[in-house]
């Protein structure tokens, strides 16, 4: 059954087929919230939330741009909320007890990142949010250039940009890091 | 060099997108729905409450009237040189008298 049928039928009210939904997007929103904030319970609530938000909305819904990109804007929406709201706790933890939070972070160390997905979710975890959510879901979600613009409501030369400059400083991070696994660094 | 690094990130960041890291523990459709039908019921329930509330508010302003409109046929009957304003508790006596109320 197609995502329009679906909707309609769950709009009127039957809940599996908006479960059927749920199902369909549940990769590519995984893939953007996990992307976005890392694996953990944050993530699945968010994840989570973003179903909730879309059903609530089910009947403003009208189509105009596909489900995916409709989902994937709220996804995105919502990390930032929770990355905002993350950001708000680790200032007033940090400003509580300095030290503790100085500890708190975690040195980006190759001997403890052995598998490269580690690598690169730590690498997408040290991006500015603008060049991290460009890179997931152009590179990780496989949006177009245009399917982003329109997702973040921004130009197309914007993402092309966000794009560049997000890979430039992914290098940056990571390349240490590759550099210790080939001196062999990251094994004990 | 640079460039190679820039494709092994590009397929590391595809082989990640793929990865059993990227997905949501299972259940979590049945974790969506449970979370959407306790929101209904939620809403159901506050909707219930405000409709019993709207109730007991429309009975209570009903007595009120009744009160009031017992209250001023009976003043009504038994005042000698009653006035409109009086009938309706707004003369000056009724200011003067409500101003003056010992309160403590």
């Amino acid at each position: 059954m197609d995502d329009k049928k679906l909707i309609s039928l769950a709009r009127d009210g039957d809940k599996d087929a908006f479960r059927e939904l749920i199902i369909k997007y549940e990769p590519q929103i995984a893939g953007t919230v996990i992307g976005m904030l890392g694996p953990g319970p944050e993530a699945e609530d968010v994840g989570q939330e973003t179903f909730v938000r879309f059903y609530r909305s089910l009947p403003k819904f009208r189509g105009e741009s596909s489900l995916s990109t409709y989902l994937t804007r709220i996804a995105i929406n919502l990390c930032l909320n929770a990355l905002r709201k993350r950001k708000i706790r680790k200032m007033v933890f940090f400003q509580k007890t300095k030290t503790a939070a100085s500890q708190s972070r975690e040195p980006i160390n190759a001997d403890s990142l052995f598998m490269a997905k580690e690598l690169i979710n730590k690498g997408l975890q040290m991006l500015d949010n603008r060049f991290r959510t460009v890179i997931i879901l152009r590179y990780m979600n496989g949006h177009t250039s245009e399917e982003t613009a329109e997702i973040l409501n921004i130009p197309q030369g914007t993402v092309m940009s966000r794009l560049a400059r997000g890979m430039d400083r992914l290098k940056e991070i990571l390349i240490p890091l590759y550099e210790g696994e080939n001196n062999g660094e990251g094994k004990e | 060099m640079r460039k190679k690094i820039k494709e092994r990130i590009k397929n590391q960041l595809r082989v990640f997108s793929h990865s059993s890291d990227v997905s949501f523990s299972p259940g979590f459709s049945e974790r969506v729905m449970e979370k959407i039908d306790e929101i209904e019921k939620r809403e159901r329930m506050m909707l219930d409450f405000y409709g019993s509330l709207q109730t007991v508010f429309k009975k209570v302003a009903l007595i009120g009237a009744i009160i009031l409109l017992v209250l001023l046929s009976y003043n009504i009957k038994i005042g000698d040189n009653f006035s409109e304003e009086e009938a309706v508790f707004a003369s000056d006596a009724v200011y003067y008298d409500l101003n003056n109320l010992p309160l403590f």
